[in-house]
């Protein structure tokens, strides 16, 4: 295997990686992240497969764009022109467009847009714009964003390391280990303001300043991919996009603080990622750009993988650790730091993928130009994975401070059939819930934490007026009892007690005074756990009944949930006037629990329905009504 | 006496990891993968191999979600209840596998073919309610599509 | 600074100098301050686990207060710290907690001594009954059997709410040697044994050990393993002076016979 040592080794991988992604024949790359092949992006692969010996195109593959909703998407581009990315394909569509691909031509049907940004910029060639294609910056989506963490993602092929260098990535890596100390780099990343992306948003220079200065023999860093937060997704999309920017910054981060063993530890529910990643590893390794003295310098660093054993909590840092270590995942107080003593009681580096993804950019470019996007607080972008009631849901990196209104009507295209915005959900489980009202608040990590939410890792729910803030709140809170590890008292019978009480409130067994002790329970367990699982697990219950305490009272005093949520709150019954008697009610029930028959209207039996809403939601007349 | 089938593939499992604690979890992963379960015979063994006592190896085991102390079923469904997932009523599915497999959440079918149970979310919240079997991610879910997945499964 | 470097603190308006990362539990001790514990042993490292000894803390910094809360058992002090152990909110939280573990163990006494002290209330929430009665999970047994003793017999199985102390798979341990270290350490008397013919049992962890006994008096005085144990962890001792209960001991010590 090729070793790459000296500069003219990686431009030797730069122009074959440009021959690849600016290929001169036609090139088909199908977007075959986790949620592209559950789309059905796999199939549209194999199809293509098949096709591929008559030699008319290549076949590659790449990770997700962003726009999730209208997967699968296929990017496809023909000799001298710009890639064109197809929307919402088929195998069937594939086949169709594939007679005119071979051909050199592309078509409009399904076309998305085309890749036209400067991003993803030939650098040898001025490309043709294919016409009638909408260009990148024409789609709202991506009209406002500015990827970093992004950049290769859905462009580049994960798998491919040469592509990767075509998009000057290691160069970041030869120049720091060729000639620059380690204080400088340690200099750039703080000049550049850059924050922990993983929820806590701690300043990324800071903490390596310490674990630098901090005595030890042996140091580590370690990669947090154990994205727990549900509705989050920003970290499984790197590693399946783009693993070797984690790779580079890792080590850039191993150099910079004296390490020479970092640790990945990544969720096992991304099986995909896993996969991705370890093969990247592989072909790093195999190529000398991990191991033993890379680019023939004195370094040397090599990457291990920890699959997470499924708990929420070992995101956590010190559970994380112990979760290496070969513990159960439980954390311990961080009055001595892990920078000073972390992994094996060493001092180590935790930062989140998406952290790491953005090391090599930011050394790149410099602190100085990374700290002008963004705010004052809280510089550079961020990733967010919009989704729940939102037209386009999916994954955005856009610059901090754009406000959370711009993202949901702007970028994420507004709430579907209409529907008015109700609330906001960011932060996971440690976060809460922003209303419509406060929608015009800039995103930075300061101003979040101002409303009762915070950034967390980046998940953004969108709820419309239809959802019930009181049972949003009691499904974090039973996230919670599920996932904490149960060591401190708040946390452990705090978390269960609020959960209890929110039960008996969304039956319809509310009590005077059930709000009064929820707030004092939370404020305990807010105060007084031991980390920060516990700390903030109040927030999503705390923050709901700031801005939506009429919801709740709703609930206790009149036993109505106003969202029409709640089963045990709701009825469902049938309008006879309106009704058809058309029989699918009747058929789609799975409680048989309505009757009827031909040109009879149909009756909801209520001993026998389980309020399941199927009814409701196939009824074609309106004629099926919840109270 | 002749090893069993289930003994040889917890050799060349165990064979395949340093002897350290720090592989416990690791080990256990791949146990749990390849046997479909933790046997109180095999979280013995791993826990001698790996040079860690029992009581560590049961914490772990009964700590993390992914180990299970029982069979689980050949084929095991992830319903995802992200919070995306449970908006758009992830938690019906679970009622319905439930009537359409028979079972109910954690316990294999009678043939042992499936066993299904809860996770929180699995990234593809644009696919919501979604679900995972054996690695295999399915997404916008509905009951029909779900009898039709499940039937899927058994005809293999 | 180095950990001998002396800080100078305040409790509850008590100005003292101690050691550079002592915890403030140990500096209001050494300061004469009651501050209650449950989950915290000189035996064993302190793990933070109970929260019922937070307290108010404080610091001065760019001309503004900055306070929170934080359990006094691990938090280790530092200069200019100022600590109050028993502000109303102190109180108040704490008795709080107090509910939250008698929802667990409503029978400890040593928890209803505190409840009386701190006025907490039985009944405000819902029991829970998932691990054994009177056991608050503070870890304390599960730590001596694990580092002091080194028998691995019992260790916390499950986690959250479910969290529970257990030998593996929940059966009995064949590993106990009786040793009792676990049920002298436990702040709420959630374990017991009993002493049935010449064998010690423990029902927490089906434990059921042989006594050992006197080669002078006859009399059981310890389970025959501990004893076992001991000899090698004190190869010092004369072999035989392990062997005798400690009333056939203290009387071969008075003899001038010493081991």
């Amino acid at each position: 295997m090729d070793k790459i040592i000296k500069k003219k080794d990686l431009d030797a991988f730069k122009e074959k990686g440009n021959r690849l992604l600016f290929a001169d024949s036609v090139k088909i790359a199908v977007q075959a992240g986790t949620c592209g092949i559950a789309s059905g992006a796999q199939e549209i692969f194999d199809f293509l497969s098949g096709q591929v010996s008559s030699g008319k195109f290549v076949l590659s593959r790449t990770g997700c764009i962003g726009l999730c909703k209208r997967e699968p998407m296929v990017n496809v581009s023909v000799p001298g022109s710009v890639t064109v990315v197809y929307a919402d394909m088929t195998k069937k569509l594939t086949e169709e467009l594939l007679k005119s691909w071979i051909k050199g031509e592309t078509p409009v049907k399904n076309s998305l847009m085309t890749l036209d940004d400067a991003l993803y910029a030939n650098p040898l060639k001025d490309l043709k714009l294919p016409s009638g294609h909408a260009k990148y910056r024409d789609i709202p989506f991506y009209k406002k964003q500015e990827k970093i963490a992004l950049r290769n993602s859905g462009f580049i092929n994960p798998h491919n390391l040469s592509e990767y260098i075509a998009r000057g990535g290691f160069y970041t890596l030869f120049d720091v280990l060729n000639g620059q100390d380690s204080d400088k780099i340690i200099d750039e990343i703080e000049t550049s303001g850059l924050r922990g992306r993983g929820g806590g948003g701690f300043p990324t220079g800071r903490k390596w300043r310490s674990c630098r200065n901090a005595k030890g023999d042996k140091k580590y860093v370690i990669c947090n991919a154990d994205e727990g937060d549900p509705g989050a997704y920003m970290d499984r999309t790197v590693l399946e996009g783009d693993p070797f920017s984690v790779i580079e910054g890792l080590a850039i981060g191993g150099y910079a603080i004296g390490a020479n063993e970092g640790y990945v530890y990544v969720r096992a529910e991304y099986p995909l990622a896993v996969e991705t990643l370890k093969q990247a590893i592989e072909t790093a390794r195999n190529h000398g750009l991990l191991g033993k003295n890379i680019f023939g310098t004195d370094f040397s660093f090599d990457i291990r993988i920890n699959r997470g054993g499924g708990a929420f909590v070992c995101g956590e840092s010190t559970a994380l650790m112990a979760s290496i270590e070969g513990n159960v995942g439980e954390p311990r107080t961080k009055h001595i730091h892990t920078v000073e003593s972390g992994l094996w009681e060493k001092p180590t580096t935790l930062n989140n993928v998406e952290t790491w993804a953005n090391v090599p950019a930011v050394v790149n470019m410099g602190g100085s130009e990374f700290r002008k996007i963004g705010t004052k607080g809280s510089a550079g972008t961020k990733v967010f994975s919009v989704v729940g009631d939102i037209v386009n849901s999916g994954l955005v990196e856009v610059p901090m401070g754009m406000t959370l209104k711009e993202l949901v009507f702007g970028v994420g295209g507004g709430i579907p059939g209409n529907r008015k915005l109700k609330a906001v959900q960011s932060g996971g489980p440690s976060g809460g819930c922003i209303p419509a009202d406060k929608a015009d608040i800039p995103i930075d990590f300061d101003e979040l934490v101002k409303v009762g939410s915070m950034m967390g890792s980046g998940g953004l729910i969108i709820m419309d007026e239809d959802t019930c803030m009181v049972d949003v709140a009691r499904y974090f809170l039973s996230f919670l009892v599920d996932e904490s590890c149960g060591k401190c008292t708040p946390c452990r019978e705090g978390t269960y007690q609020l959960k209890q009480i929110l039960d008996r409130i969304t039956r319809g067994e509310g009590k005077p005074g059930d709000l009064e002790l929820i707030e004092e329970i939370a404020q305990v367990t807010k105060d007084c756990s031991l980390c920060a699982l516990g700390k903030s697990a109040p927030n999503p219950i705390l923050s709901t009944l700031t801005y939506f305490r009429d919801e709740y009272k709703a609930h206790i005093e009149k036993k109505k949930c106003p969202a029409g949520v709640c089963k045990a709150l709701i009825t469902y019954t049938i309008i006879p006037e309106a009704c058809t008697a058309c029989g699918k009610c009747l058929k789609s029930c799975p409680a048989s629990a309505i009757e009827g028959g031909k040109k009879v209207a149909h009756r909801i039996i209520p001993e026998k329905c389980t309020k399941c809403g199927i009814c409701f939601d196939v009824c074609a007349f309106d004629a099926v009504k919840k109270v | 006496m002749t090893k069993t089938g289930t003994d040889k593939k917890l050799d060349t499992i165990l064979k395949k990891y340093e002897p350290r604690p720090d592989s416990l979890i690791a080990v256990l992963q791949e146990v749990q993968e390849k046997l479909h379960y933790l046997s109180e015979d095999a979280l013995k063994r791993v826990a001698e191999r790996v040079k860690v006592p029992l009581v560590q190896a049961y914490s772990v085991a009964t700590f993390y979600n992914a180990f299970s102390l029982k069979p689980k079923g050949k084929y095991i469904i992830q319903v995802c209840l992200g919070t995306a997932c449970h908006l758009q009523n992830g938690n019906q599915l679970i009622e319905e596998l439930g009537s359409l497999l028979d079972t109910e959440m954690g316990v294999p079918t009678k043939d042992g073919l499936f066993s299904f149970e809860a996770v929180r979310c699995l990234g593809c919240c644009s696919l919501a309610p979604a679900m995972m079997i054996n690695g295999k991610t399915y997404g916008n879910l509905t009951a029909d599509k779900l009898k039709k997945i499940i039937k899927e499964y058994k005809a293999k | 600074m180095e950990n001998n470097d002396l800080v100078t603190i305040t409790i509850d308006d008590k100005t003292l100098q101690v050691k550079n990362r002592t915890t403030v539990l140990e500096a209001a001790r050494s300061a004469g301050i009651t501050i209650p514990t449950l989950c915290h042993h000189e035996a064993v490292a302190a793990s933070g686990a109970c929260r019922i000894c937070i307290v108010e803390m404080s610091v001065e910094k760019r001309g503004r207060t900055v306070s929170w809360m934080d359990a006094s058992c691990v938090y280790p002090v530092h200069e200019g710290l100022v600590i109050k152990t028993d502000t109303p909110k102190v109180r108040k939280q704490r008795k709080l907690i107090l509910e939250l573990l008698l929802s667990r163990a409503p029978r400890s006494e040593r928890l209803l001594e505190l409840a009386a002290e701190y006025g907490a209330e039985t009944g405000r929430f819902e029991s829970v009954n998932q691990g054994r009665e009177n056991c608050i999970l503070c870890g304390l047994c599960e730590k001596v059997c694990k580092y002091s003793i080194q028998a691995n017999v019992i260790s916390m199985a499950f986690r959250g709410v479910k969290k529970k102390v257990t030998a593996p798979f929940q059966t009995g341990s064949s590993l106990c040697i009786g040793c009792l270290a676990c049920y002298n350490v436990c702040p709420t008397g959630a374990i017991k044994y009993v002493i049935e013919g010449n064998r010690l049992k423990m029902p927490a962890w089906d434990a059921d050990v042989k006594m050992q006994k006197c080669t002078e008096c006859g009399a059981l005085y310890a389970p025959s393993e501990y004893i076992k144990e001991l000899k090698k962890k004190a190869p010092g001792l004369k072999k035989d002076v392990l062997s005798k209960c400690p009333a056939c001991r203290r009387k071969i010590f008075k003899a001038g016979t010493p081991a």
